[in-house]
């Protein structure tokens, strides 16, 4: 079975927003824009690790279902600004248009959490129609973007580099246990 | 739980937070409007308030309030450029916060 196509999903979205009787249907809406650009991510990653003619293989799916929502996010935070710091891949002449995705990502997925989430949130049908257009305009613009800073981008979602890991040890590690080595 | 994932308890997200750069209210409003207005975005206001991100730290939510009616002109690449540029802005100028930048438009339908 072929991975959910984003476009499927903003239609999906888009019918919700067109018949929407409840708000629930805005904040389905807003989730599924966000679980487009996420599905679109793990697509891209595991398309470029394994390749798009092996969709039907179990390696596929594992490379597929390695990507986590919070990795996503702090590679999204990391490149948020025009001149990045602490990146562990940096492309030739910035990240361009990936950059401009990843930011629409991030705000996407703090809304889809807060549509999910918050009932102290509200959400009309311009603020689903506008969150569905800019994940459509952030898939665009990372298409636009060359080989080299989609596979920089990419690979930093998949892996993790040494000194963030160390840092996620760390925090994990209680007071006193030093994190084993080397 | 993933450790990059785990939630700052009470005292570690204090201290964080208490070290964080952040921007006053009105240097972001004026950033917001800038980047609204050299997108072509019909904006009424810019609000701004604090709030916290998924993992509990604080963030800050902009919201901008559209001209009554005018979603369908904002819908795409000025609204994609408008909150691509002022999340690149606010981090350029140091705010550390994480933006979630939202549009309101009140001449829009609400669902019940």
């Amino acid at each position: 079975m072929p991975p959910p196509h984003p476009e499927h999903l903003f239609e999906q979205a888009d019918a919700l927003i067109r018949g929407a009787a409840r708000e629930t249907d805005l904040r389905r809406a807003i989730s599924n824009a966000y679980y487009a650009l996420f599905h679109f991510v793990l697509t891209a990653a595991a398309d470029m690790v394994v390749g798009a003619d092996q969709r039907a293989t179990a390696r596929y799916s594992f490379v597929y279902r390695s990507v986590e929502h919070s990795q996503l996010r702090a590679v999204c935070s990391q490149v948020r600004a025009t001149a990045p710091q602490n990146v562990a891949l940096c492309p030739t002449g910035g990240f361009g248009g990936i950059a401009d995705f990843a930011r629409i990502t991030l705000n996407l997925q703090e809304l889809r959490n807060q549509a999910d989430y918050d009932p102290s949130k509200e959400f009309s049908s311009s603020d689903a129609e506008i969150e569905v257009s800019n994940a459509r305009q952030a898939i665009k613009w990372f298409q636009e973007g060359s080989l080299e800073q989609q596979q920089a981008f990419l690979t930093m979602v998949l892996f993790k580099s040494r000194s963030s890991q160390q840092r996620a040890q760390a925090l994990s590690t209680p007071r006193g246990n030093p994190p084993a080595g080397p | 739980m993933d450790a990059t994932r785990r939630p700052l308890v009470k005292a570690e997200a204090r201290r964080y937070i208490s070290r964080m750069t952040t921007l006053p209210d009105d240097k972001i409003k004026e950033i917001a409007t800038g980047v609204a207005v050299s997108n072509s975005v019909a904006v009424l206001s810019v609000q701004t308030s604090t709030t916290v991100d998924s993992d509990g730290v604080s963030a800050v939510e902009i919201k901008f309030e559209l001209t009554p009616g005018s979603t369908s002109a904002v819908v795409g690449l000025p609204s994609a450029l408008t909150t691509s540029q002022l999340i690149q802005k606010l981090a350029d100028e140091g705010e550390e916060r994480l933006p979630i930048v939202r549009f309101e438009d009140r001449g829009a339908t609400s669902s019940s």
